[in-house]
């Protein structure tokens, strides 16, 4: 019978220190809600808070996530970064996009984001409206609008890729003309038909050419089910950055290798096990 | 897990230039490869050059001998060449290490001689076993070294062999990392399925399935240098990443192993 350890191994415990990791949060059930995988809580059988510290630190030492945090550690974006966030429900995505454009508000910036269902304009308006402060206020610095607003044609297709970056880029100028430092925006892309994504990647990929050296900071959402491998690879391979939540904290998947990020990702999503 | 080459078609079939290593724990698991590698050479219009020790080639040509493989004849004609791996070994070795010179003037010659008949030539030898097994490490690395130049300026196919067992703790003390630096091709088991799904299961079993999987991929993006079957290569992924972990992957993996084996 194997005994379970409820902390790590001392030499494991020292290392985890030294990334930052308090002493406090070295027991197995901390370290748990550290590791970029879904998992049932305890028992954890087999899996004991050696295996956890080693996972963890091969993951962090290897530069394939960063250290674990609280969301608004995430927010700071340098200009012209196009990153992507994976979500699994309404609560994940409202929980990374409502600090994301308070973050932007605060810091003086644009905001613009394109809401799709099951979210509602009036849905994200509200939760971006913290108590005592007037709506008015709120719609001076941030504009929201639909998806099918932003991306469809009055037939109900897709723009061509060049009106949709055409639309962004002129989003950025008014921002800048009306004397914020930039434009902050976010996407959510559940909406998009199965059939549509090739077009849509390739969309993507011209937006991470065109971004570079604009006053731009844009998060793109995909749902994390029912997102295929092929899919994911894809997406990772035309974002710089990628958000992704775990067991209560954030991690910032930092590999660039599409293959190593798909292999996390893949660990976060469905059912736990 | 893998698609690795079977070690039949990578010992029947082995590129010029390419250097494996077989580590065996059970004598009939060498005997089967070496007496593999020298027929299907043979058969191929191969120059063959096996240094290995007498116990060895005697039960290798029984194996032969049943495949109806005629050494007799491979002789005759200066397809196969036969030395004595303690014999070879004691002509080259100079204060307790392999001495370039020599080893070129007694290996590099045998394998020169029937090359001169043979456009393909390939060896087999475990002289570097033999060194290990005294424990003479250095020496054996270093010998491999010479191999390893030998290989090159010879364009030949080579395979030694250690007596190791691949799925025994002292395994991973470094021994096969080290072997892995040395060696195009690591031949760690008769059954690469069997192992592969015995280390799949154990990982499974230490880890649970959705880490073990994120670690399957992750190990498979920073492969060790050596090609090999992917549970040998899930081995020493974790011994070199997760040694705490390791050995409890490890004893289960050796316990399916062998239940199913038996």
């Amino acid at each position: 019978m194997e005994t379970k350890k409820s902390y790590p191994h001392e030499g494991l415990r020292r290392r985890l220190a030294s990334f930052g990791i308090p002493r406090a949060q070295h027991d197995i059930d901390a370290l748990w809600k550290m590791l970029p995988v879904r998992l049932n809580g305890p028992p954890f059988n087999g899996f004991d808070a050696d295996a956890m510290a080693e996972v963890l630190l091969y993951l962090i030492e290897k530069g394939i996530i960063r250290l674990p945090c609280q969301i608004e550690a995430l927010l700071d974006f340098d200009w012209g970064t196009h990153a992507c966030h994976f979500y699994r429900s309404q609560e994940d995505l409202l929980e990374f996009l409502v600090p994301y454009f308070r973050r932007g508000l605060e810091n003086d910036e644009y905001c613009l984001w394109v809401v799709a269902p099951p979210l509602t304009i009036e849905t994200v308006r509200e939760a971006m409206t913290p108590a005592g402060r007037q709506v008015a206020d709120l719609d001076r610095q941030m504009r929201f609008a639909g998806h099918d607003q932003w991306y469809l044609d009055e037939a109900g297709r897709i723009k061509d890729v060049a009106a949709i970056r055409g639309a962004w880029a002129q989003a950025a100028r008014h921002a800048l003309d009306a004397g914020y430092r930039g434009l902050r925006c976010a996407g959510d892309t559940s909406w998009i038909p199965r059939r549509n994504w090739n077009g849509f990647i390739k969309y993507e990929c011209e937006v991470n050419d065109a971004m570079a050296g604009l006053r731009i900071k844009a998060v793109c959402s995909y749902p994390l089910h029912g997102s295929g491998v092929g899919l994911m690879s894809n997406v990772l391979g035309s974002h710089r950055g990628l958000f992704v939540k775990g067991e209560g904290w954030w991690h910032r998947i930092a590999t660039t290798d599409p293959k190593e990020a798909r292999a996390v990702l893949l660990a976060l999503q469905g059912d736990k096990s | 897990m893998s698609a690795t080459a079977s070690w039949q078609d990578l010992l029947a079939r082995p590129a010029d230039g390419n250097h494996m290593c077989q580590i065996y724990a059970d004598e009939a698991f060498l005997v089967d490869a070496i007496a593999h590698f020298i027929a299907t050479g043979l058969r191929r219009d191969a120059g063959v050059v096996v240094i290995a020790t007498a116990e060895h080639w005697d039960a290798c040509t029984a194996r032969l001998a049943e495949q109806k493989v005629s050494l007799r004849e491979a002789e005759w004609r200066g397809q196969l060449v036969l030395l004595d791996a303690e014999k070879t070994l004691s002509q080259f070795m100079v204060g307790g290490m392999p001495d370039w010179k020599s080893f070129q003037d007694v290996v590099g010659s045998a394998i020169n001689n029937v090359r001169h008949r043979y456009a393909r030539v390939r060896a087999f030898g475990e002289m570097v076993g033999i060194l290990w097994r005294r424990g003479e490490r250095r020496a054996a690395l270093r010998l491999e070294e010479l191999w390893n130049h030998l290989v090159k300026v010879q364009d030949l196919a080579l395979c030694c062999a250690y007596r190791i067992d691949g799925l025994a703790d002292d395994a991973y003390d470094g021994a096969l990392a080290s072997l892995c630096e040395a060696h195009s091709h690591i031949i760690p088991a008769p059954d690469y399925r069997r192992l592969d799904e015995s280390v799949a299961r154990a990982s499974k079993e230490v880890l649970g399935s959705r880490v073990a999987r994120m670690l399957q991929s992750l190990a498979a993006e920073r492969p060790p240098s050596a090609r090999m079957p992917a549970g040998q290569s899930m081995l020493l992924w974790l011994e070199e990443n997760m040694p705490l972990t390791a050995p409890r992957v490890l004893a289960r993996a050796r316990a399916h192993y062998h239940a199913s084996t038996s």
